[in-house]
């Protein structure tokens, strides 16, 4: 689907123009001798890059449209430092139906500076029933300081590739990077612009010789992409390249913008929207059926959005397939969904629009580049009173007031009946969506031995979650989700009861209530008195990772505002008194706060717990201030409760 | 790291039917019927051979089951598929139906290949799919062991075989939960017919590897007193070892590799654990189980010149590196990395992994050249108390891995002040499992991802102690010492007058683990754990009486604590110790008892009384 509009709007503009474009040189292998001369600059790389299991020296590529069709270089130059690594000291490449590779030329350049060379009558080849085919080698004797260079060519004859996304930096350090895009100087070429980033590219030429225009990307000392906790995603801030072509010839390019999002709604208007049958009423039935208990707009579009969800299962939707074939057939894909979903709201009179949402993910959208790759996510819009509804008809246990997180805040095209319905921004989600509550009731009595009363009430993506895990479960299964729910982990535990509320209705908060003993936290001696909280008492999360800054290598997002409050309640013997030192802490900082509250009375300890980690964009060196409202250190856990037995 | 592919098979029929692993409802969600027919033919004279016919019905009882339709079927060197057809409510699926890929998951080149049925959406109760296929099999020997997979309801299964009446086929089978009802039809000379008609499926249990399965059938196949699938240590052991040259001469670029180590090694046992360490050092693991190379080693020639191979090709290149220095007793060993079925008897179907034995004056040390940090003399924790094949032609037998380094996989030793508990100091050494953990990360990674990866290796270890800022101090094959700060303010509790120290420092118990008290199955644990802890403890101002506390046996599993006077004030020392993995009838109540012990022991406390006002 994703590129159908595309091939639509180029078979439409597509044209020959009689000319010819050569296949642009790329660099050829580099001389064993030369590679072997390479040793000596990668002196200290050992020591330099000890954290990685190797360096890419050089990587080369070339994505070459000519006439014959498409060819794409590769040449890459690297040394070996984890030689266990199985996925640096091997070659495997996939090619495509109607791909051919060629020109595979391999040097692996030993420390004792020997030379092996290797071409495609060495490889493995493995083909699968979809005609791509995996082609793989083995290096043979590498060791720490080797070098190893690949060059292979993938064509495509009689093939044009349409639109690309090139990651341009690497799982490993890059010493030198070279991307060069080329393409027959009179075809339509757009490069996705990457916000207020610095282009990618920093040069164009031309090469007149093979009637051709280049992109070129050229950077040193390449950083690789990293992930890590609280960062943002790759395309947000990694080195990438969206390419586009528009048309196969320049002079056919006369639609504007706003004409050629207009050009893409009305597709999915035709080929998605309009898919009702005119002999049967099954939709109009179907809908009907499912909303008669309805008596709210609200109630009907979550009737028919779940029932969607419950009953059309994602997969293939023929095109010739109408809604009442998706009804029989009770599958279909996600944007022939979301277009059933409107029709049925269409029957009870519901105005709501088809949208096309881009995901955040893909990093900043350009409203220039008109592409179905920026904008992939359908879902449907719906104004209710003043309420503004996205729901997502195929997404199961989504619920229709919750927006996943990359889609909140984002770009999204309105189709209706007529087509084109402009751009808007998608809502963010509610705040309370994002809280979760935990109340606990202990009661400890002489001997030792703990009830505990515990109620989650979990809201938004932490309810959808544990939905989905329940999803089918039978009752036994439940009983065990609910045992690996259980706060305490270190207990002698025995689950007396436990209830899931509000599991199929979606838009309430998902509440667990669980009742157990536990019979190994306290211990009783004629003084004293000792609970081990095992976790109660602990404000944050689970985070346990040291942190150092220096080595943080990405920015720091916090993508949406999160809170967690805990109530608990201690009740224990009036002939008991607390002497554990208590008193409510409260630690602020850019990242939120974790705050706790005490109240002590005769046979009874509460204890209010609160935890806030705001939504944030900051530089790496603040991570330590992040780990203390999200790691253990807060300083409010109390591992232990003493109590003086009084009545001893 | 497992490249022993025959056990593939076992895989493939498993995954065969694995599909409908889904949820557990309280109605039936499906009825399968099931017949698998071989053909062998052949005789005394014409090798034998044998393909079969396998046809699959599933019909759909319920909402929540209509979801699954997608089957998929296995295909190796050795067991090729052909003729797969399918119908949907006796609509022949179409060609776009079928597919497949190559399943290279374990390994780097593989003939391994999964086809993938898809069906249309299931769209009413009682609707039905079906399917078939033939396997051939590239001999005989190759028959599968059979599995009869826990689904939903299975209204029959039925194994025919058709063979020449001097041929006789023996079904061995293996229940891991109950033994279930089964009919034997030999009333035909040359048909064999095994059934087993209407088995309920049986609720999945932790710490049991056998949920996929309701029996497993071995097949026995002979004519005569001449097995012809080989079925016992010894014909196995023959019928292995004449796939491949068993005595390869070494190239002459590699005919003196080792001459200077093995020349200095004082002893055979020096000898070998120099050529153990050459391999694991040397030889990259990287798998190419491409033809026959599935189940057989390369050479070893080929292994050294290429620098890599997988656990076959390393075993059989140290074997051969001995016998090439003129050092018997080194052999290859076939293992299972998983439990497996407890049949007297071998199959092709039981091994995925090979590793190296080497027998002396009647002694056998084990030792596992694809693991990198294990040293000779030891094995990984997966190769713990399986059994495994030692390919020794004058006595192929199947013998247990015995636990061989009984040293505690993780010991501390920590200098603490009862006063000021949370600046303590720990010397750490670490051992087996817990020792290639870390240097997998010493080697591997840098700066505060080595500190978080031994934290990760020692701290989960220990309850309510924590330990930070690890610095290496000895590096040995077997050892590694580490100094770090710990911190026991949690650990250490303390009230006005008193401080408590716990009697479990370990977290060992899980808790899911009692539950399997209600039933009489076999308890699998992946784990064994030993750990071991010393806290010199200063105690100014405070008094304490020795103590001393045991639980369990530690002859088999048990822990001990004990608190004796020193002259700087008390040593606290601690040992939980778990020989075994697997936990049988009596052996398992006594463990689970034991477990039970232990957590009850986590609320028990040393007691230190403060002495000075």
């Amino acid at each position: 689907m994703k590129h159908l509009y595309l091939l639509l709007i180029c078979a439409t503009l597509l044209s020959s123009c009689g000319q010819f474009a050569a296949p642009t040189t790329h660099s050829l292998p580099t001389h064993p001798d030369t590679l072997a001369a390479m040793r000596l600059q990668t002196a200290g790389y050992e020591e330099q890059y000890a954290r990685y299991d190797g360096v890419f020296l050089i990587s080369d590529q070339l994505h070459d449209s000519h006439s014959a069709g498409y060819t794409k270089c590769t040449k890459l130059c690297y040394l070996v430092l984890k030689p266990d690594k199985e996925w640096l000291t091997t070659f495997k490449v996939n090619t495509d139906e109607g791909e051919q590779l060629s020109d595979v030329h391999i040097s692996i350049v030993a420390p004792d500076g020997s030379v092996r060379t290797f071409g495609k009558q060495d490889l493995h080849s493995e083909t699968s029933s979809d005609k791509s085919t995996v082609w793989k080698l083995a290096y043979p004797n590498i060791s720490k300081g080797t070098i190893i260079e690949e060059n292979y060519v993938v064509d495509h004859p009689g093939h044009i590739e349409w639109s690309q996304d090139v990651p341009l930096q690497m799982t490993l350090p890059c010493q030198k990077k070279r991307f060069v895009y080329s393409y027959p100087k009179w075809w339509d070429v757009q490069v996705k612009a990457n916000g207020e980033a610095t282009p990618a590219f920093y040069q164009t030429e031309s090469d007149r010789e093979k009637n051709k225009t280049l992109f070129v990307y050229e950077e040193n000392m390449v950083q690789p992409r990293e992930w890590e906790p609280y960062s943002p995603y790759f395309k947000e801030v990694g080195k990438y390249t969206e390419i586009l072509v528009h048309s196969t010839n320049k002079q056919y390019r006369s639609v504007s913008t706003d004409e050629a999002w207009r050009y893409f709604a009305s597709h999915y208007r035709k080929h998605v929207l309009d898919k009702e049958s005119m002999w049967s009423g099954k939709v109009r039935s179907t809908t009907e059926e499912i909303t008669k208990q309805c008596s709210t707009k609200v109630q009907k579009l979550e009737a028919i959005t779940t029932y969607i969800q419950q009953n059309i299962s994602i997969g293939k939707s023929s095109a010739d397939d109408n809604f009442s074939d998706v009804l029989e057939k009770k599958e279909a894909t996600p944007y022939v969904s979301t277009a059933l979903a409107k029709k049925m709201l269409e029957k009870l009179e519901i105005p709501s629009d088809f949208i096309l949402i881009h995901s955040a993910r893909d990093g900043h959208f350009d409203i220039n580049y008109v592409t179905p790759d920026q904008l992939y996510i359908p879902a449907l819009y719906v104004a209710i009173d003043t309420e503004q509804y996205v729901v997502f008809p195929y997404y199961k246990n989504v619920p229709i007031d919750l927006i996943p997180e990359p889609f909140q805040k984002q770009q999204a095209l309105r189709i209706n009946e007529d087509g084109y319905n402009g751009f808007f921004i998608t809502p963010k989600a509610r705040d309370i969506d994002n809280t979760t509550d935990e109340k606990y009731t202990l009661t400890i009595d002489e001997e030792g031995k703990i009830k505990v009363d515990e109620e989650k009430t979990l809201r938004g993506f932490t309810a959808y979650s544990v939905r989905d895990r329940l999803d089918n479960m039978k009752p036994e299964e439940v009983e065990k989700e609910m045992k690996d729910m259980l706060t305490y982990t270190e207990g002698d535990i025995k689950l007396l009861s436990h209830e899931v509320i509000n599991r199929s209705n979606l838009r309430e908060p998902l509440v667990i209530k669980l009742s157990y003993e536990i019979d190994n936290l306290v211990t009783v001696t004629p003084e004293e008195v000792l609970f081990q909280t095992a976790g109660l008492l602990s404000p944050a999360s689970s985070y346990m990772q040291k942190a150092d800054t220096a080595e943080r290598r990405t920015p720091i997002k916090v993508r949406y505002t999160e809170m967690l409050n805990k109530d608990i309640t201690i009740n224990y013997p009036q002939s008991w008194s607390l002497t554990t030192a208590m008193e409510g802490r409260k630690i602020e900082n850019t990242f939120g706060s974790v705050e706790s509250t005490i109240e002590m009375a005769s046979g009874k300890l509460t204890i209010k717990q609160q935890r806030i980690l705001l939504k944030a964009d900051e530089s790496k060196t603040k991570y330590r201030e992040l780990l203390r409202i999200i790691g253990k250190n807060s300083g409010m856990a109390v591992p232990t409760l003493i109590f003086s037995a009084q009545g001893s | 790291m497992t490249s022993f592919s025959i056990a593939r098979l076992a895989f493939v029929l498993l995954t065969v039917i694995s599909v409908w692993q889904c949820p557990l409802y309280a109605e039936h969600d499906f009825e399968i019927t099931e017949t698998i027919e071989f053909f062998i033919t052949g005789s005394k004279t014409q090798e034998y051979k044998a393909y079969s016919l396998h046809n699959f019905t599933a019909t759909y009882l319920s909402q929540r089951s209509m979801e699954h339709n997608v089957f998929t079927i296995g295909e190796s060197y050795y067991q090729t598929i052909s003729h797969i057809e399918a119908e949907q409510d006796d609509d022949r699926l179409p060609k776009s139906a079928f597919t497949y890929e190559y399943n290279t998951t374990d390994a780097f080149i593989s003939d391994f290949k999964q086809h993938k049925i898809t069906f249309p959406r299931i769209v009413r109760t009682g609707q039905s799919i079906a399917y078939s296929f033939r396997r051939d099999y590239r001999s005989i020997e190759f028959i599968p062991i059979l599995h009869l997979a826990n689904v939903d309801y299975i209204k029959e299964f039925k194994v025919v075989f058709h063979h020449p009446a001097d041929v006789t086929i023996h079904f061995d089978t293996w229940f891991p939960r109950t033994v279930l009802p089964y009919s034997i039809d030999t009333t035909q000379p040359e048909q064999t017919t095994l059934t087993f008609s209407g088995i309920e499926r049986s609720l999945p249990l932790k710490y049991f590897p056998f949920n996929d399965a309701q029996a497993f059938i071995r097949l026995q196949i002979a004519r005569a007193d001449t097995e012809l699938t080989p079925s016992t240590p010894p014909v196995f052991a023959a019928w292995y070892r004449n796939l491949f040259d068993q005595q390869p001469a070494l190239d002459s670029a590699h005919n003196s590799l080792l001459s200077e180590k093995i020349a200095s090694a004082p002893t055979k046992r020096d000898k070998v654990a120099a050529i153990h360490d050459y391999v694991r050092s040397t030889i990259r693991y990287v798998a190419e189980e491409h033809g026959m190379n599935a189940i057989v080693p390369r050479p070893p020639s080929t292994v050294l010149h290429r620098g890599y191979g997988d656990c076959k090709d390393r075993a059989f290149l140290v074997a051969s590196l001995a016998r090439r220095y003129g050092i018997d007793g080194v052999f290859m060993a076939l293992i299972n990395t998983y439990p497996t079925p407890a049949f007297t008897g071998t199959h092709v179907n039981q091994f995925n992994h090979v590793i190296c034995a080497f027998e002396e004056n009647g002694r056998i040390t084990f030792f596992d050249p694809t693991h990198k940090y294990s040293e000779f003399g030891n094995t990984p924790e997966s190769d713990i108390d399986r059994p495994t094949l030692v390919l020794n032609p004058a006595n192929a037998r199947v013998v247990a891995v015995p636990r061989q380094n009984t040293l505690p996989a993780v010991e501390a030793t920590i200098s603490a002040d009862i006063n000021w508990p949370g600046i303590a100091t720990a010397v750490i050494t670490l051992r087996n499992g817990a020792l290639a953990s870390a240097l997998q990360a010493i080697d591997n990674k840098q700066g505060m991802e080595i500190e978080n990866s031994l934290s990760a290796i020692v701290t989960p270890n220990f309850h309510k102690i924590a330990f930070d800022n690890f610095v290496l101090q000895s590096r040995s094959d077997t050892a590694i010492t580490l100094t770090a700060d710990a911190n026991l303010s949690s650990f250490i509790i303390a009230s006005p007058t008193k401080k408590y120290i716990p009697h479990l420092p370990f977290r060992t118990v899980d808790t899911e683990l009692i539950e399997r008290d209600q039933d009489s199955l076999d308890l699998y644990l992946s784990f064994r754990d030993n750990y071991a802890l010393t806290i010199n403890l200063e105690i100014k101002g405070y008094a304490s009486e020795p103590a001393q506390i045991a639980m369990g046996d530690m002859a088999t599993t048990g822990f001990t604590a004990s608190a004796q006077k020193s002259d700087s004030g008390m040593v606290l020392k601690y040992r939980y110790s778990q020989h075994t993995k697997v936990f049988a009838r009596e052996k398992k109540k006594e463990f689970i008892s034991f477990c039970k012990d232990v957590l009850k022991a986590k609320k028990n406390m040393f007691i230190f009384t403060k002495t000075e006002p």
